[in-house]
């Protein structure tokens, strides 16, 4: 699936990890072509980027702490997508404290996370007009997963489903595949992806 | 694994297998996992494509049309009692209990149908195979996105007779007499449970027989699928389905092992083997 967006994509991605400790003003350039639809592809890469270890209820927790920032764009599409971005990574970081908590039965932790992921990605899903339906179909599945569940039963297998799909999959352009992908990772732990869609052939 | 099992799944459990219950869906993930080669055929993605994608095609259209839920569940139930299959199936696709305001929940289902329309067929099309012998011009059909439109999609001629020289029933049909012969010695001798669809199969099967010129006029796919796709399946020895009142009448004529979903979580599958 490489195409130019994604070959932009990995060329920040190596600036961003050889200048990983201050602003990285020589983004800039690459968020204003022209060719890159709503920048999406330049954050998108940024967003990736970093893993930085953060002080979480579980020290071992990965989460991202990097904020982003676009200079020069300025604009309130940028400021939009900056907003995104920070959320998606909230997301992750919570989802990796879950998984952790899973797999050490803290189950406390997990129930109190799982309510705060469901929180952020309601928060996320009040960006939808402004992402691919493809995005809001992934945010979609992982909503519904989370959608009146004990997260205190959650296991480690679907907190890590969760964990990837948010890592891997639910990106600011993502395509067919990723949404085909989300679904099958979620559904595989046991998640129910189309809750609403539930008993459909009951009548049949 | 076993060795050199394989699998026909029917319209309703290709269905199934995307939108059922979580527990539905996972037992019947769990079967298919056991057989080497998993297929379906073109009669039944045409079925697929002309039930469960355009109910969702519909959900669609009222999610842009309605501004709330409740004025979704009123135009549903206007459907009643002519379309109450349709409307049952509406009705629990928005079955849900959630907190979410109005335009939100109406943007989640938006979200789900659209899944089904593009991706739908493609979730099916990875986890198995379509047998392509008969030919079908509407199984072939894709659903597509109309070009420059918002949630506009085209599902191609709905009729067997609009479909031109891309129809290969009649020649399918004609490749299997001695299977159509069988139907028909078996159907004439059926006496009680015969449904609507096998008295509609035995007619057919009999015109056919007798005349095979203009038979798609007659609207196989549409009027006789279970028929057809029970010829599809004949090469397959194991026949998957949620669908008993037809489906334990062709598998015994053409010798399969019927394998029976039942949709109450509490029933577990049933297997009659017809092949011995």
């Amino acid at each position: 699936m490489l195409n130019e967006g994604y070959h932009f994509e990995v060329k920040v991605a190596e600036m961003a990890v050889l200048n990983s400790t201050g602003e990285k003003e020589e983004r800039a350039e690459f968020v204003l072509t022209p060719t890159v639809e709503k920048n999406t592809l330049v954050h998108e890469g940024r967003s990736t980027v970093y893993s930085t270890p953060s002080k979480t209820l579980s020290s071992e927790a990965e989460g991202v702490t990097q904020k982003h920032h676009v200079k020069g764009l300025g604009s309130a599409l940028g400021v939009i997508q900056n907003q995104i971005l920070a959320l998606q990574d909230e997301a992750r970081r919570i989802a990796s404290i879950m998984r952790l908590a899973a797999a050490n039965n803290e189950r406390e932790t997990l129930g109190i996370e799982g309510t705060n992921l469901n929180e952020v990605l309601t928060t996320l899903w009040g960006y939808r007009k402004e992402q691919s339906d493809e995005w809001g179909m992934i945010l979609t599945f992982l909503q519904f997963s989370l959608s009146e569940s004990v997260y205190e039963k959650f296991s480690e297998e679907q907190c890590s489903s969760i964990a990837k799909v948010l890592q891997k999959h639910l990106r600011l352009l993502p395509d067919e595949e990723d949404v085909i992908a989300a679904r099958k990772i979620l559904e595989q732990s046991g998640l129910d992806t189309l809750k609403p869609l539930t008993g459909l052939l009951d009548s049949d | 694994m076993p060795s050199g099992t394989a699998l026909f799944l029917d319209t309703t459990i290709l269905i199934a297998r995307l939108v059922h219950r979580k527990d539905i869906r996972s037992s019947i993930v769990d079967r298919l996992s056991g057989y080497d080669y998993v297929c379906t055929g073109l009669v039944a993605i045409k079925e697929f494509n002309g039930a469960l994608l355009k109910d969702a095609y519909y959900l669609l259209k009222l999610c842009q049309s309605c501004n709330t839920v409740n004025d979704v569940m009123r135009r549903l139930e206007g459907l009643v009692p002519r379309q109450l299959r349709k409307f049952m199936r509406c009705f629990q696709m928005l079955g849900t209990a959630t907190e979410e305001d109005d335009r939100s929940q109406l943007d989640h289902l938006r979200c789900l149908t659209l899944y089904l329309l593009k991706y739908g067929l493609k979730e099916i099309e990875e986890s198995c195979d379509v047998l392509r012998q008969s030919s079908c011009a509407m199984g072939k059909t894709k659903v597509v996105a109309k070009p420059g439109k918002v949630d506009e999609f085209d599902f191609g001629p709905a009729k067997c007779s609009k479909t031109g020289n891309e129809c290969g029933i009649v020649q399918f049909l004609l490749d299997n007499l001695e299977q159509l012969q069988t139907i028909q010695e078996y159907l004439k001798k059926l006496d009680s449970g015969k449904t609507d669809e096998l008295k509609r199969a035995e007619e057919f099967v009999e015109e056919f027989l007798s005349d095979s010129g203009g038979i798609r006029s007659k609207e196989p796919c549409t009027t006789v699928g279970d028929l057809l796709i029970a010829i599809e399946s004949q090469s397959i020895r194991d026949f998957y389905t949620i669908n008993l009142a037809e489906s334990q009448h062709f598998c015994k004529i053409l010798k399969q092992k019927l394998i029976l979903r039942p949709t109450s979580s509490s029933r577990q599958e049933e297997v009659y083997d017809f092949s011995r």
